[in-house]
């Protein structure tokens, strides 16, 4: 308060420097010292990253890293719920056995990644990770613990790893383990083909002739071409059907412009007009679902979730096929899911002993989620597999033999994740079979955002 | 003679009175307002369909069985029965409820912190002329221009060092940032337009700068910290991309972050239990703020004008 | 107000009164100039507290944006600006760069004309108001992540009401408007949910800034002659300027950088038609794990949001002060 009272400095008033030697002076220091520690503490761990040392656990711990007693799992929600509590259960009854104190944690389907990642730019986190795509490792490489003894015990006491398993491999050490994977099967409705004297569908080319009657009838076949991963799975189903792929085997080479692309791209043309109607172009991957439980579907490309959602009495209607086969044999990429162990886990051991006691009983693991995680390993894939054995799920026990890796071909690098990521083959189908590019343009339109992506 | 009919006698003298062309004026002023009533109930009728259409199907989806939903033949706006399965799954098979809780306590010690912060830097703003105070409210602001889809991921960082991932004092921590800035801007409007002679007054009362903001600025200034208080709640209501990067445990959640985790897997959408999730969240809200409306526009109004 | 030019005198002639030897004079010199300096203090909580807990991510976004770190190695370098240069050659991104320019303008003109427009719906008082705001205030308080899971359904290609409702009514043919399905509708799509979110607020904005007018003004401006339109340019928006232009500038600033909406309702899609530089950001940084470019692309706006920005600011504090 100067002279006259009011708070608002006038030009006139000076300040007093008397007061500045102590009280200001001192309190002004204190809170830059306050606020450049509280930087500082932030910085450091920050300039490690940038100096390119490997991420160190912060030192201030808290919640993330745990030490040998305590071991903390990251993992989806599984679309079978019941899937969830068999496993939550299965930790904590292994964590009292073992005297760990257990956690288990989940978090949104897709959004594992996001966690992630910002669990790797913290540089603590949980200390067992189930990453969604066989991409992801190679992504987060420099942050996972190298699991080979691990990977080669499970592998050698269940019979060995199939060779969808094979990602996930950096200058010969393994830096994941592959839990399980979603296959894509057609789903058809039985009765609706026995009503046009039509056999169960094998081929694309079964597909189009019958789904054109079916159409008629009012349902349609329901196989999308829009931006999500049901989709992205189904327009490569079309392109292995036909011998095309979008990258070579070195995983460098783009291979999309070749006549395997036209052809696929034709029939999917095809099916499109003559046996589809226009809403698949706008799915997401909850759409084929609702299709088939509506009684609308005569035929989509899904997990079998959606076979299980459906209605008791639509399900007595409907039957499995494998990957519909164009001049090659049906095949199509399938959705992961794998364990990694960050580095900065305290728990490592733990949790390497935990995934080891797992996959010894995978078999209850497989039976709680009533069918749906296909093993990677060949004596869990023996027939009659629990669940899958018998009636129309038997042809799932062969999933493997039509289901690929992302960037097949080649290894599953980033960019072919990111390739996925963008939807970008079932993107090109969509603008050829709706005429908004012709077959030249549409295909070169894909060879210049491969180009982009693996530039 | 009572008051209303001597009115009334006065009316009709009136009338009669008034020469007929006059009277013809009336009438159309009448039908006029009349007009205007008119134009008034479309618009309230367009804008009740805008905003409460969404609302009322998504009710409509939570009360229905997936049968009646998922039919194309039989499709309605309205059906009956209404089931309450959808509800029920809601509050007994997910933590909805504690979701809701870790909400609400986040947007209260959200509210709490921005009032804490944003009430002296609004009053230096408004009251004391202070060199480069503009420049750092202008700065202040300008934090809103970097996407959270970026910071989030040294956010984890600095939140690592605290200790505070997967805690929802992580969330505390960070949220303020969000609402500050125009929390403070909104307060420094109105601080500005209160009447600047009853601080003094009570300056010079000898109640000094501070006794003067305790005693006369803050009691007058219910309506802004109102105003403060359910911009607070709304603003980080809205967060999703931080409580996805920093929140694990499901009982920590929010509740955008909870719902969103346990109603939706993979491509199974719980559609009932979600929409009954969406609207439930954010009845209370609209409740408080319907009592306290028009409190709260005049908290804004203050910042409008003096 | 009139109380208040009264009260203006007595106090300044009790200022007068007390001169330079009041009470305040007394005070040792020291605590008037601790005084002066303290009045800072009032500032430093704000700032340290933005300052120390987005300060360290504030530097780190930028020194990403000049390096090349990338999750799956260690390695990083120092680039310069190659990030941002290497963006402008990228059809893709000046795709999303077209994108985000559309979405967020057009949000912000539809948020601030369809509230503005609700907002006179909401002056007048009719039987039944505290229910029909009630109704109107829901788009904002239901949190958006979650009425985006709403509009996912009522968006749903098989079952959208939209179209079912349209269907009957006769306006549209089956199987209807694929309103996530094509880049144009679904572009539309997040705007709808934008602005609908955003409506309640942009009223209420509306409506404190309308209802704060002194009834003198208007009252003079009617006598003058000034018909509806003139007294709304004239003399409403001037003086209501101040809240008005705060909460355009704030919505503006959300619809420019916010990636939930299309996190959460298109993901970018389809085939980049909602591909919004918030969004990219996200995919290439996070996704991809490529942290340099996912900043570069995240800063890329940030010069004329900053600017634009700068000038609703100033104008604010303009009206505001052209107003005491």
């Amino acid at each position: 308060m100067d002279k006259t009272g009011s708070t608002t400095p006038g030009p006139g008033s000076r300040p007093d420097t008397r007061g500045e030697i102590r009280t200001p002076f001192s309190r002004r220091k204190f809170l830059q010292a306050a606020g450049g520690g509280l930087a500082a503490l932030g910085a450091a761990p920050a300039l490690a990253a940038c100096s390119g040392g490997p991420a160190t656990s912060a030192s201030s711990g808290g919640s993330g890293g745990s030490g040998g007693k305590n071991l903390r799992l990251l993992l989806w929600s599984h679309f079978v719920p019941a899937f969830d509590t068999y496993f939550d259960n299965y930790a904590k009854t292994w964590g009292q056995k073992n005297h760990i104190n257990v956690v288990v944690n989940h978090v949104p389907t897709q959004t594992v990644v996001t966690h992630f990642s910002s669990e790797v730019a913290a540089g603590t986190g949980h200390d067992l990770v189930q990453l969604q795509a066989d991409t992801q490792p190679i992504i987060f490489a420099p942050h996972l613990a190298d699991v080979t003894d691990l990977h080669n015990k499970i592998g050698s006491e269940n019979g060995g790893w199939i060779p969808l398993a094979q990602f996930g491999n950096v200058n010969g050490r393994w830096i994941t383990i592959p839990e399980f994977f979603i296959e894509y099967p057609g789903i058809y409705r039985k009765d609706l083909f026995d009503s046009v004297g039509a056999p169960a569908p094998a081929t694309f080319n079964d597909l189009i002739t019958y789904g054109a009657e079916l159409k008629k009838k009012g349902h349609p076949v329901g196989i999308g071409f829009s931006a999500c991963d049901d989709s992205e799975n189904a327009a490569l189903g079309f392109m292995f059907a036909y011998g095309s792929t979008f990258i070579g085997k070195d995983g460098k080479t783009i291979t999309f412009d070749s006549p395997e692309t036209r052809d696929a791209l034709n029939e999917a043309k095809k099916l499109y007009t003559s046996a589809m109607t226009s809403e698949i172009l706008s799915w997401n991957d909850s759409s084929n679902n609702t299709y088939l439980d509506s009684g609308v579907a005569s035929f989509i490309l899904n997990p079998i979730s959606a076979y299980r959602s459906a209605p008791q009495s639509l399900q007595s209607k409907c039957d499995f096929v494998p990957p519909p086969a164009g001049s090659q044999k049906g095949a199509n990429t399938v959705t992961i899911q794998t364990w990694v162990i960050p580095k900065w886990s305290k728990a490592q051991d733990t949790a390497k002993k935990f995934l080891a006691d797992y996959f010894a009983q995978y078999e209850t693991a497989f039976k709680a989620s009533t069918g749906y995680d296909m093993p990677f390993l060949n004596n869990f894939l023996k027939k009659p597999m629990p669940i899958i054995g018998t009636g129309k799920y038997q042809i799932l026990q062969d999933a493997a033999s039509w289901s690929r890796g992302t960037g097949w071909p080649g290894p599953p690098t980033r960019q072919a994740g990111l390739v996925n990521d963008k939807y970008l083959m079932a993107d090109v189908f969509a603008k050829y079979v709706t005429g908004q590019m012709n077959l030249n343009d549409a295909v070169s339109y894909g060879v210049g955002q491969l180009k982009s992506i693996y530039a | 003679m009572t008051m209303a009919t001597r009115q009334a006698t006065s009316a009709a003298a009136r009338t009669a009175a008034t020469p007929a062309w006059h009277r013809a004026g009336m009438g159309r002023r009448l039908a006029e307002r009349v007009g205007r009533r008119t134009v008034l109930w479309l618009g309230i009728a367009v804008f009740v369909v805008i905003t409460g259409f969404p609302v009322y199907w998504m009710i409509i989806t939570a009360l229905m069985t997936n049968q009646q939903l998922y039919n194309p033949t039989s499709f309605r706006l309205w059906d009956l029965p209404f089931v309450f399965n959808h509800v029920t799954y809601l509050f007994t098979q997910t933590q909805y409820l504690r979701w809701l809780g870790n909400t609400y306590l986040i947007g209260a010690v959200d509210a709490a912190v921005t009032l804490a912060i944003g009430i002296p830097a609004a009053y230096g703003l408004a009251r004391m002329r202070l060199r480069g105070a503009q420049t750092i409210a202008v700065l202040l602001f300008m934090t809103y221009l970097i996407s959270p889809s970026l910071l989030f991921i040294p956010l984890s960082k600095v939140l690592a060092t605290l200790g505070l991932i997967n805690s929802d004092w992580g969330l505390m921590l960070v949220y303020p940032t969000i609402t500050i800035p125009f929390c403070t801007w909104l307060l420094t409007g109105f601080f500005a337009s209160l009447p600047k002679d009853l601080e003094d007054a009570a300056k010079v009362d000898g109640c000094g700068t501070w006794g003067a903001v305790w005693r006369v600025v803050l009691p007058l200034s219910q309506a802004g910290i109102l105003t403060v208080v359910i911009f607070a709640f709304t603003l980080t209501m809205q967060d999703f991309i931080y409580m996805l990067s920093f929140i694990s445990s499901s009982q920590l959640m929010p509740v955008n972050l909870g719902v969103v985790t346990q109603l939706i897997r993979g491509d199974i959408f719980y559609w009932g239990s979600l929409m009954a999730g969406a609207l439930i969240a954010g009845l209370p809200i609209a409740i408080i703020y319907n009592m306290f409306l028009d409190k709260f526009v005049s908290g804004l109004t203050r910042g409008a004008i003096k | 107000m009139t109380a208040d030019a009264g009260r203006i005198g007595t106090a300044g002639s009790v200022r007068a009164a007390a001169g330079g030897r009041g009470r305040q004079g007394g005070k040792p010199a020291w605590r008037r100039a601790l005084y002066g300096k303290a009045r800072y203090l009032t500032l430093a909580p704000a700032t340290l507290y933005m300052a120390a807990i987005l300060g360290v991510p504030l530097v780190l976004a930028i020194w990403y944006s000049l390096t090349d770190i990338n999750t799956s190695t260690y390695a990083v370098r120092f680039v310069g600006l190659q990030n941002f240069i290497s963006l402008v050659g990228n059809p893709a991104f000046i795709q999303a760069l077209i994108n985000t320019a559309i979405y967020g303008g057009a949000s912000t003109v539809f948020t601030a004309l369809v509230g503005t427009a609700m907002a006179f719906v909401l002056l007048p008082s009719y039987r039944g108001k505290p229910v029909i705001r009630f109704i109107m205030m829901l788009p904002w308080t239901i949190p958006i992540p979650l009425s985006l899971v709403g509009w996912q359904w009522i968006f749903q290609p098989q079952f959208s009401v939209i179209n079912w409702i349209a269907q009957q009514m006769g306006v549209m043919s089956s199987p209807g408007v694929q309103w996530l399905g094509f880049p144009d509708n679904a572009m539309a799509s997040i705007i709808m949910a934008n602005v609908w979110h955003n409506i309640p607020f942009a009223a209420i904005i509306f409506v404190a800034a309308v209802i704060g007018i002194p009834a003198e003004l208007i009252e003079a401006a009617k006598v003058d002659g000034a018909g509806w339109w003139r007294r709304l340019t004239r003399v409403m928006l001037p003086v209501a300027a101040p809240i008005l232009l705060l909460g355009l500038v704030f919505n503006m600033v959300f619809n420019f950088t916010d990636l939930t909406i299309v996190y959460l309702l298109t993901q970018g899609g389809p085939a980049g038609g909602t591909e919004i530089l918030s969004y990219d950001a996200f995919q290439v940084g996070i996704q991809d794990g490529n942290l340099g470019e996912g900043a570069a692309i995240t800063l890329f706006l940030l010069p004329f949001l900053a600017f634009i920005s700068f000038l609703f600011l100033r104008a604010i504090r303009r009206s505001r002060l052209a107003m005491s």
